[in-house]
Order: C-alpha cells, then structure tokens, then sequence
C-alpha cells in the first residue's frame, strides 16, 4: 500500500553518514569550475584542490567510520564500516592515480582539467557503490562510476605519432568499453526488474525479508525463478564491470588503450565498486535463496563456475602476453576470480554461521592489497612509457635494475605482491579469500585458486627476470620520472609491504565490517 | 476477448514488428524511425499500465530526444547506409540464435505452460490513530493506553484533552485492548476492545471513545472508523459524518450565500406519485431541500458514507432530519485531495453548579483531514515520491547529467592545443634553407623535426 | 486482483524485445545499430518494472523507469559523442574496423 509520504521524512535524512560521498561528489563540482576558470599557468592547481578534496573525504570517512545507526535516506544508504572500508580503498586508489597522472598528462599533451573533474566524479561514483542498499541506487551509482571511466579511456585525443596511432588505439578502447558497459548495464536492469517482480521492492533488506518468507514457506514457486533469473541477469551485468569470464572480452583492449592512469585508476575502482555492490546484493539480498531450507543458496554453483572460469582463463592466457599493459589485464581478470570466490563462498550462508561477514572481510583486505599493487605496478609501467605509447612490452623493462633501480626494486614487490609471496599484502589478501572458500566447503574452489597462483608466478617471475637478470638494449632514454609519479611508486610499495608484514594495522578497521 | 486485450495484441506485434524491422534494415535512418515507432507502442503500453506519467515521458525524452539525438548524428556524419549486410561469422548468428532462443524459452515456459502465478501485494495491517471526542464532566485530560494484538509494549498516550488526534501508528491486524483513563489514574470508563482487520490499499482508522451517559444510554465506547487514501477527483475532497451525539440523525447541507438552509413544505408523494393524505383527509405536508444533501443523514453512531463535494472555503451547516440546523459551520474549509472526517462530538458543558449538559461540537483539529494520494502513475505521486524516498538518486542522477555534458564536451572539441603547436612547430623551423633540406634528406630523427604546413583539417 | 491483460503478457513481450535488442548488439556492425539495441534493451527492462509496478501496485516500478530514462539519455549522449570523435579520424562507423589491437 502506498500513501503520501510526510514531511518529516527530512528529519531522518541521516546525512552524516553519506557525507563522504556527497562531499566528494559536489565538490568535484569545485574542481570543475576551478579547471575552467584558472588561468593555463596555474594549471597545476587543479590537481592539488583534487588531492585535497580525496583528503578530506578520507577524513570525513576516518571520522564517521562505524556509526550505530548506518541507514541514510530512508534506507537507501548504509554508512555502515563495510561502504567506509570501500570508501577508503577507493579515496586511496584515486589519491594515487591523480599522483600518477599529473605528468603523464603533461607528457601526452592531453593535460585538461576535465580529467580531474570526471577522475573524482568516477571516484564519487564508486563510493556510492559501496553503500548503496538498493537496486536503484547501485544501478545509477554504477552508471556515475563507468560513464566517466568510458570518456577518461577515450582521453588520449592527441598524441606525438604521425599515424594517430595511440590516440585511435584510446578511442577504439574507450567506444569498446563503452558499448560493453551499456550492455551489461541494460542486463543488470532487467535483473533489478525480475527481482522487483518477484518481491515488489528494491530494497536490498526488504528483498531479503522477502526471500526469508520464501525459504521459510519451503514454495520456491514463481518468485523464487524470477529471483534466481534476476540475480544471474545482476551477475552478468556487474561481471562485466568486474572483468569476469565471459564477460572480460573488454578488459585487455581496454587496460591496452586507455591512458595508463586511467588504466591504474579503473582497475582497482571499478572492481572495488562492482564487487561491493554484487556483495551486497548477494550477501545482504540473496543469501537466503535456497530451493530448500538449510541448503546452499541456489545461485551458488553459477557463481563457483564463474569464479573458476575467471581464475584459469585470466593466469593462463597472461602467460602468452608480451605486452605489458595486457599482462596487468590478465592478471586483473585473475584478480577478479579470487575475489568472486569469496563471493561464491556467501552463498552458505544458510550451512556456516557468519560466513558472510568473514567473506566480506577478506574481499575488503584482498581489495585494499590489490589497490597498493596494482596501482604501483601500473605507476611503474607509466613510469616507462613513452609519450608515443610504446615502451611498454616486456622486452622493454630489460635491465631496468641497471638504469633504474629503484623503480626496479618496486615492481619486483608488486610482482611478488601479485603472485602472493609472504611477506606481501597480496599473501595476506589470497589466503583470507581461499580460507573463506574452505570455511565455506568449496574446496575446489580453493584448490583451483591455489594452483592458478602457482601457475601465475610464471608470468610475474619473467617480470622480474627481465628486470634484474636482463641487459637492457642500446641507446633507448628512458623518460624523466617526475616526483608526483614517484611519490605513488613509493606509497604503493610501502602500502605492500607495510600490509604484508604488519596486516593487523587495517584487520582492525575490517573486523568492525558487519554486512549482515 | 476484451478490447484491452486486441490492443495490447496489436501493438505488442506492432512493437515486435517494428524491432525486427529496425535489426534488419540496412539504412541507419530507417532503423532509427523504426525504433521510434517501438516507443511509440510501448508508450502505448504504458498508458494500458496506468502509467501515464512514464507513457509521456517515454515520448517525450525516449522517442523526442534520444532518438533525434541519434538522427542528427547519423546525419552528422552521412552514415545512412549500413555496410554490414552480410553475415560475419555464421557461427556467431547460430551461437546468439540458440543463446536467444534457450534464454527466451527459460523464462517464457514455465510462464505459459506452468500455470504461474505471480506474487501479489499481501495486505497488512492498518494505520490507526485515536481522537477525544468524548464529553467528560470536569474537562480532564485523560490517558489511553492501547495493548494487545501485535503490539510488544502497550501503547500509551497520554494527556489527551477533547479534541485531540493522535498521529497515525501502524497496528497489525488482530484484537486490542483500550484502557482510558484519567491524569491520576482512575479508570473513565470500562475496558474496551476493538478490532483491527487488514486494511485495503490506504486505510486508516480512526477510533473514537466516547463516554456514556446515564441520560442517554449506553452507546459504543470505541467506534473503529475506516478511512481511505484512495485519490478522489481534482478540486474536490471526500467528507464524512460520524455522529457520536446521539439522537438527530444529522447531515450535511450547504449554506449557501444567504447562509440559511433552503427549505420548503410541499406535499408528500408515495411512490405512484399520488398525494398522502393523512387520517383527516388533509395531504401530509413535509419539508424537504431542493438541493440535496452533501452529506445523506446519519444515524446516532454510525459513519457516513464518504461523499465528494466540491472543494473550497464556505458554510455548511449540520441539519437533523427536519432540515433545522444542528450546528452551523461557517468559513469551513474544505481543502482539495482531502479526506475529511467530521465527529459531531458531545461536548460537557458545565454553568455553575448546576447539572451539566451535553452539546454537539464538531471538532476542529486539522489533524482530522488526511491528504490523499495521488493517483496511482499520476505525475503528482511520482512527484511526492521523487523529492522524499528518492532524494539520492535524484542528486546521483543530476551529478551524471554533468557527467555527460563534460564528457561531451572534452570528446568533441576541436583540438585547438594540436592547432597550437603545429604553429609552434613551423615558428621554429626559421632556420636557413639548406638545413632545412638536409635534414629533410635523412639523419636521424629528432623530436623538432620540422614538419610542412599541414591545410588545417581539423576545424 | 485481475487484470483485463495478464502481467505475463507483458512480461513475455518485454522478454521478446530484450533478445531482439542482445541479437542486435552481438550481430550488427554498425556502432550507430548497435548502440539502438541498446536502447532497446534498456526499453524491454523498463517494460518489465513498469508491468511488476502495476501488479504490486507500487510506485517503485515506475520511479526505477524514470531513473533509467534518465540515465539512458546521458549514456546515448556520451556514446554518440564517442562515434563522432571516431568518425573523425576513420570516416567509417564499421566497428569491425577497430582492430588495431589483437592479442
């Protein structure tokens, strides 16, 4: 039944919870006109006002990181720890990427303020993702995070060759992105419409009392197909955000093409807001959906196959790449597989007790690890290519110890990192995933990721090899490393370590998470 | 088969046909027209789903400005013709016909053959609230305390003074118990119950407790009133009578400008239209109204039907059933889209030390009038609903509209910085002439090599 | 409660529309095409929430179509104004044609 709603509804608006957000958001506002209106000299401003405004964000979420009461906007919002870990990772990730960026622009000729409006708009995006309790509020919070990230792919308008030959590579990367994102977008609708069919609500907490009276009746019935179909038309539109198998077709074209900020940018944002997203929905939403009562949630077994396809398609084709950026892509689509397997896992809910919880846990370390890697190695990457994109195949970092070592020692980390040596934060992040995949049951699950990580130091260690044991060719100058890119070099490698060798400075933050 | 059913036939192949017909066209333009005429149906559509708002809205953004959108680019760019006639990979065709098919047949069988019934709306509960309408002697405030039903702790509300309306509390359906008493705790009346049934889309009660008197005789203590949030048509509001006096059988009549009730004695008729004439033979004179009452009489105790007038400030008057006015009601509002419940209470009137009386008032809390929705779909709910539950995604979407706009922006200016330095690049070729040549002739190639004025292509 | 046209109807159509419109975006080459495939999955999907708004006689339904309207029309903004800036440089729409990076 519907009735006019009161007026006092603004009273329990709840800002204060959603203030990181929004501010991120309407201050990039700011940025905008600030890049308009600032005369070319100072140009360098506006990425200052960016970095400042992802500071104070991170304040404002450090500040309000775990509140009693989390709901914002008539439930629409949860500020709870688990969207405030997310908003970290993500305010991390693109206080890195903007270090990154200022001197790649200036060095492709494509230093537009724009960037820096749209960079924090995508960011605002994502952190909206996170906390997002309603199909509504995650399919537009979704769009304000890819649409964005299709014009930043497509940024690269000019460049140094005589052929054009980057810049088409960047428009044909952002066009693909593009028309694959709408794709799955209009997939992840017709999803949010079956569950609304179903249940006749969007609401993430009232889908769930919904399933509960299902399971509880024991009468799978009408609504329980309509939500099964629903959640696998949500998994295939939030796949493709995530770069799952067989949704990752976009992934190596587009890592390929963009702008190598951006690339660094879009592979830790992007996945930090589809994964918080897909884990609220399935966590939250749909834990519950079971054919009987006491049984593993039905979707499980689509999600184990995806997860499983993802890990092996992603380590083994990586293996057969020369080009530096579409290794990275491959490896991102590995990625993307050890955290759906901590995804799969929330679907025994109903058999584990708090598996939920454990699960998110250990997708928000995993993301927090991944962020100071990838970023890093992708900084490093940007860090050698060359104003007309070339510069970054692997033959390329031959002797790279030689010419720059410290550069060298870094990506070595990252590698490691990637890989999931001890010591690293990407030790820390695989073995909470596969403990949550054998906590629980999905064994193979876990055995497959393990013997895919194996498999991926093959292709990390050549890396590495080529680094240190290579000489490097005759008479190629390495680019000017400028001292923002480097201060992200740096940050990151200290993130992996300081994350690997002391993880309970952040497991503290993270077992506050409470999803369910 | 019904008309709604041949419509929805039609321009459901209507639709379908039209999709068909913009895959397989070969000229872009013919596909865009195309596609317009498929939101054209579905804006039909749309309109069978009461849904008008969304059916205009799909006009006028989704076919009038999505769609020119895409015909001024297409002609933008003269891309009218479709090179892409024959088939890339006929395994790519197989693949999405059978993917298409097995999709389409997972969902659409058990739909048709299963005999599925889809979910509806489960009805639950009912918004109560609780007015003072009983005459107390001494005037006190008094305490009601509600238990029972589904209510974990009772529900107490406290200093109610006559004519109070407490806010709306939603109670589940079941049997409650009320308690009224005084400030100090002395029972007012005896415990009562009442009942809560589901309600239908919007109900509301009311319960009003009313004290008995000695005089009088008994008369119900809680009275469940139902009210409906159902819309009612434009400039008018629904009113309804519960008369908890007693006795007059009371309606409501119009005033009228000179503010006096119209009446007229005439003859009364029995049903062939013949005179009554009475045991003397004289015809039986009765009074009646020529307008007819807003409101038809009712009963001690009972609610009204709702009736709708027309909306507005004016006088109305509550008349007993022979058309003398009760209680006048002057510079009475009735607003638009309104529910109006009017309780002709008794009110304990105390002179001295005399015996008291009881007098009928008509309470006045503005709380007693409850704003209705909306039609279902129309503009005005999405619009009570757009700027309260979803003020997020409203701000998220506006945020994305400026997304695009400097998206669009920054993809399609013309690159005046690649103008810029083409005009640097040949300002620094002032070099002599034989340089120029040599390095033209070979040597190795350097950032600064001069390049020959290019004709500006891009503009 | 009963409806003249039953809700599955609706939903079946809305089924059809959504196949033609993936068929579309997986078979045509033109990037002008396949981008109106998309809009017309994104139809078929608000078919669907405004049909389920009906039979829960909720207005939830109707607001998600208004929301997708929405961004349906800054997502054919931005994409057109990507087809443009391509078409500048190639002269050509042909989507088969953006292959210079395999692998």
């Amino acid at each position: 039944m519907y009735t006019a709603p009161t007026l006092d509804f603004f009273g329990q608006l709840n800002l204060g919870v959603a203030l990181p957000a929004l501010a991120v958001m309407f201050g990039s506002m700011i940025v905008l006109l600030m890049g308009l209106f600032v005369p070319r000299e100072r140009r360098h401003s506006v990425p200052i006002a960016a970095l400042s405004l992802i500071s104070a964000g991170f304040i404002m979420t450090l500040f309000t990181f775990n509140p009693p009461d989390a709901e914002a906007f008539g439930g629409m919002y949860r500020g709870d720890a688990f969207a405030n870990m997310l908003n970290l990772i993500v305010l991390a990730t693109a206080f890195l990427a903007i270090l990154g960026s200022t001197d790649y622009l200036r060095m492709t000729q494509i230093n537009h303020p724009e960037y820096y409006t749209l960079l924090l708009l995508s960011t605002s995006g994502a952190m909206i993702m996170a906390g997002a309790n309603d199909l509504l509020l995650i399919f537009i919070a979704l769009e304000l995070l890819s649409i964005p990230l299709y014009v930043l792919a497509a940024f690269r308008t000019t460049d140094g060759t005589p052929t054009d030959e980057v810049s088409s590579k960047s428009q044909e990367s952002g066009i693909k992105y593009f028309i694959l994102g709408a794709f799955s977008s209009a997939f992840f609708v017709y999803g949010a419409a079956l569950v609304y069919g179903a249940t006749g609500t969007t609401n993430l907490n009232a889908v769930a009392e919904a399933v509960q009276g299902l399971a509880a009746a024991g009468d799978f019935g009408t609504a329980g197909t309509l939500l099964l179909l629903g959640a696998a038309l949500i998994l295939v539109g939030l796949g493709f955000k995530v770069a799952a198998v067989p949704f990752h077709m976009w992934t190596p074209d587009v890592y390929e093409g963009s702008p190598t900020p951006v690339t660094a940018f879009m592979s830790v944002a992007a996945k930090a807001g589809g994964f918080a997203s897909l884990l609220r929905i399935v966590a939250v939403g749909l834990a519950a959906l079971a054919v009987r009562p006491e049984e593993a949630a039905a979707w499980q077994p689509a999600f184990q196959l995806v997860a499983i396809l993802t890990l092996v398609l992603g380590n083994v084709v990586a293996l057969a790449q020369n080009n530096l950026k579409r290794m990275l892509a491959y490896s991102s689509i590995a990625h993307a597989g050890y955290i759906l397997m901590a995804v799969a896992a929330v679907g025994s809910a109903p058999l584990v007790e708090g598996i939920g919880d454990s699960a998110a846990q250990s997708i928000l370390i995993y993301l927090a690890a991944y962020m100071f890697t990838n970023l890093g190695a992708f900084a490093v990457v940007s860090a050698v290519e060359r104003e007309d994109g070339s510069g970054v195949m692997l033959d390329d970092l031959n002797g790279l110890f030689n010419t720059r070592p410290w550069l060298a020692v870094a990506m070595a980390i990252f590698m490691l990192s990637l890989t999931g040596i001890p010591l690293t934060a990407g030790f820390i992040g695989k073995y909470l995933v596969i403990n949550a995949a054998v906590q629980a049951g999905l064994i193979a699950l876990a055995v497959v990721g393990v013997l895919t990580s194996v498999v991926s130091a093959f292709y990390y260690m050549r890396v590495i090899v080529n680094m240190f044991l290579r000489s490097e060719a005759e008479g190629v100058a390495l680019p000017v490393v400028g001292q923002p890119l480097l201060v992200a070099v740096y940050a990151s490698m200290a993130g992996t370590l300081v994350l690997g060798i002391l993880p309970t400075l952040l497991t503290g933050l993270v077992n506050l998470v409470q999803l369910v | 088969m019904s008309f709604e059913l041949i419509l929805f036939l039609a321009l459901a192949g209507l639709a379908v046909l039209f999709a068909v017909g913009m895959l397989l066209s070969e000229n872009a333009v013919h596909s865009a027209l195309f596609l317009i005429g498929n939101f054209g149906c579905v804006a039909v559509l749309y309109l069978m789903l009461e849904a008008p708002f969304i059916g205009m809205v799909q006009i006028a953004v989704y076919a009038g400005a999505i769609m020119v959108l895409f015909l001024f680019v297409i002609m933008l760019l003269g891309a009218e013709q479709t090179t892409d006639t024959t088939r890339r990979f006929r395994w790519l065709t197989g693949a999405a016909t059978v993917l298409a098919a097995s999709f389409f047949s997972a969902i659409v069988a058990p739909i048709v053959l299963g005999g599925v019934v889809l979910p509806t709306p489960v009805q639950q509960g009912a918004m109560v609230r609780f007015v003072h309408a009983a005459g107390i002697p001494n005037d006190q405030a008094v305490n009601l305390t509600v238990s029972g039903g589904s209510l974990s702790e009772p529900l107490v509300l406290s200093d109610l003074n006559f004519g109070d309306v407490s806010p709306f509390f939603q109670l589940e359906a079941g049997t409650y118990n009320a308690l009224v008493q005084t400030v100090d705790g002395a029972p007012v009346m005896p415990p009562a119950q009442f009942r809560v049934e589901d309600g239908t889309t919007g109900a509301a009660s009311v319960i009003v407790f009313g004290e008995f008197n000695l005089d009088r005789g008994t008369f119900p203590m809680l009275s469940l009133l139902p009210q409906d949030f159902t819309p009612t048509a434009h400039n008018s509001a629904r009113v309804l009578i519960f008369n908890a006096f007693g006795d007059p059988s009371l309606g409501l009549a119009d005033l009228g400008p000179n503010q006096v009730v119209d009446t007229r004695r005439r003859s009364a008729l029995d049903e062939n239209g013949e005179p009554v004439v009475d045991d003397n033979g004289q015809p039986v004179q009765i009074t009646t109204m020529d307008d007819p009452l807003l409101v038809p009489f009712t009963g001690a105790f009972t609610l009204s039907q709702p009736a709708t007038v027309p909306s507005g400030t004016s006088a109305y008057a509550l008349v007993d059933e022979q058309f003398n006015v009760v209680k006048p009601l002057f510079d009475f509002n009735l607003a638009q889209s309104n529910e109006h419940l009017i309780i002709v209470a008794p009110d304990y009137l105390q002179f001295g030390a005399g015996p008291g009386r009881y007098r009928p008032t008509v309470l006045r809390d503005p709380n007693l009038s409850i704003q209705l929705s909306a039609p279902f779909g129309s503009p005005a709910s999405i619009g009570q609903v757009l700027f309260t539950d979803y003020l997020l995604p409203v701000n998220v979407v506006g945020m994305l509209l400026l997304v695009a706009l400097v998206g669009v922006v920054v993809l399609t200016r013309p690159d005046t910085e690649k103008q810029d330095r083409r005009i640097v690049r040949r300002r620094k070729v002032s070099r002599p002439l034989t340089s120029v040549i040599s390095t033209q002739t070979g040597g190795s190639i350097t950032d600064e090599a001069p390049k020959l004025p290019q004709p500006q292509s891009n503009d | 409660m009963n409806f003249s046209v039953p809700t599955e109807a609706f939903i079946v159509l809305s089924m059809v529309l959504f196949v033609l419109g993936a068929m579309g975006v997986m078979l045509r080459k033109n990037a002008i095409i396949v981008f109106m495939s998309v809009e017309m999955m994104l139809n078929a999907a608000n078919l669907a929430f405004v049909a389920f708004a009906r039979q829960w006689m909720h207005l939830e339904g109707q607001v998600f179509v208004f929301f997708v309207m929405t961004v349906a029309a800054a997502e054919v903004a931005v994409g057109l104004a990507l087809i443009v800036a391509i078409f500048r440089n190639r002269n050509s729409t042909n989507i088969d044609a953006l292959h210079q990076m395999e692998g």
